[in-house]
């Protein structure tokens, strides 16, 4: 098999775990339960130590707070004002869990039987990025479009909500249409946050595979080389894991921004 | 060199993404517009169509986002300004 067809089925053929593929547990189903399980496991903790006292201690506390506390300055509060505090924890749980989603696939993690793409069953390293794959940044988009709009309908009624998707004081004749390019451009916008974070994920691990793959194609010798590089890329996937967590979460804060003040 | 404002990096990161959705837009509507010529028959003139209105819908939406609604600034909190935190 070549390179390129290994390194193309591996990043898009979704292996499910042996036995429970038919409830649909894929190794990215198991990935979100591991991301699901890493937030339960730090913020339970976080919110105890919270409460038994205010003043942050510790480097556990204190770097949580400060991601906790730059995401409602520098992202809620700007577009949403300080009522905007009220939908922080959702913002948090979209920041975090897309996070981990992203880590996860830079940790190894113990191998687990799946489901080949022939039907076999075989074992296999579990470790996989979930946000890898469009089914999952698919769905936290779709999440992402149903709360903001519903949001917005709930603050402005449905009927206020729909009139003001066309702006107001236009020709009735354009109106249709405008309605028409509005409604496209809000499926446009989840789908554009679907495939930047699905493709982010997904290019970074292609060049990672790629760039180890000349190990193949070169020799041992090469790994010199191309163990170093592979390494500084490795090191630039886990700033794009924060910067794309980061920007999901800034962007539908932009456009819950823009479902509840609409004239704005 | 001057320090970068919070305010200039925000609007960089929220305009970042209206090149991906006029991207997608108009990609989008060509391959609808592909997808109905192979239907009917009348290669390429739906994908064109298809592609010149994702590219009328795309600009449209670019502007909307740069400029606002009626000039009002993009997708900003009320009056355009930063609130009081």
């Amino acid at each position: 098999m070549l390179l390129a067809d290994w390194i193309s089925e591996h990043l898009t053929h979704v292996e499910a775990l042996a036995g429970l593929g038919a409830i649909g547990i894929s190794k990215h189903v198991l990935g979100m339960f591991v991301a699901a399980a890493l937030l339960l496991a730090t913020f339970i903790p976080f919110g105890a130590a919270v409460k038994r006292d205010l003043v942050p201690r510790g480097p556990f506390v204190n770097l949580l707070e400060v991601i906790l506390l730059f995401l409602r300055d520098e992202v809620s509060r700007p577009f949403l004002g300080k009522d905007g505090d009220r939908f922080l924890p959702v913002l948090w749980t979209f920041f975090f869990f897309i996070l981990y989603c992203n880590l996860l696939g830079l940790f190894p993690m113990l191998p687990a039987p799946v489901v080949g793409h022939d039907g076999a069953t075989h074992w296999s390293w579990s470790g996989v990025t979930p946000t890898g794959t469009y089914w999952v940044t698919g769905t936290l988009a779709a999440i992402a479009f149903l709360w903001y709009h519903g949001l917005g309908i709930k603050a402005q009624g449905l009927v206020a909500y729909v009139k003001n998707i066309v702006p107001s004081g236009l020709p009735l004749v354009l109106v249709p249409f405008l309605f028409v390019i509005e409604v496209i451009s809000h499926l446009i916008k989840p789908t554009a946050l679907m495939i930047r974070l699905w493709a982010n994920m997904m290019g970074g691990h292609t060049v990672l595979y790629v760039i180890i793959g000349l190990v193949f194609m070169f020799g041992f010798a090469s790994s010199i080389v191309v163990v170093p590089f592979a390494f500084a890329i490795y090191l630039l996937e886990i700033f794009v894991a924060f910067l794309q967590a980061y920007v999901f979460t800034f962007l539908v804060t932009v456009f819950l921004g823009a479902a509840l003040h609409p004239d704005h | 060199m001057t320090r970068k404002e919070p305010r200039d990096q925000r609007d960089l990161l929220r305009q970042s993404h209206l090149g991906l959705q006029f991207a997608l837009t108009l990609g989008l509507l060509a391959f609808l517009g592909h997808l109905a010529d192979e239907r009917f028959g009348t290669t390429p003139l739906l994908a064109f169509l298809g592609a010149s209105l994702g590219f009328g819908i795309g600009f449209y939406q670019l502007h909307q986002g740069v400029y606002g609604r009626a000039g009002r600034g993009p997708d900003r909190p009320p009056g355009g300004r930063d609130p009081e935190r």
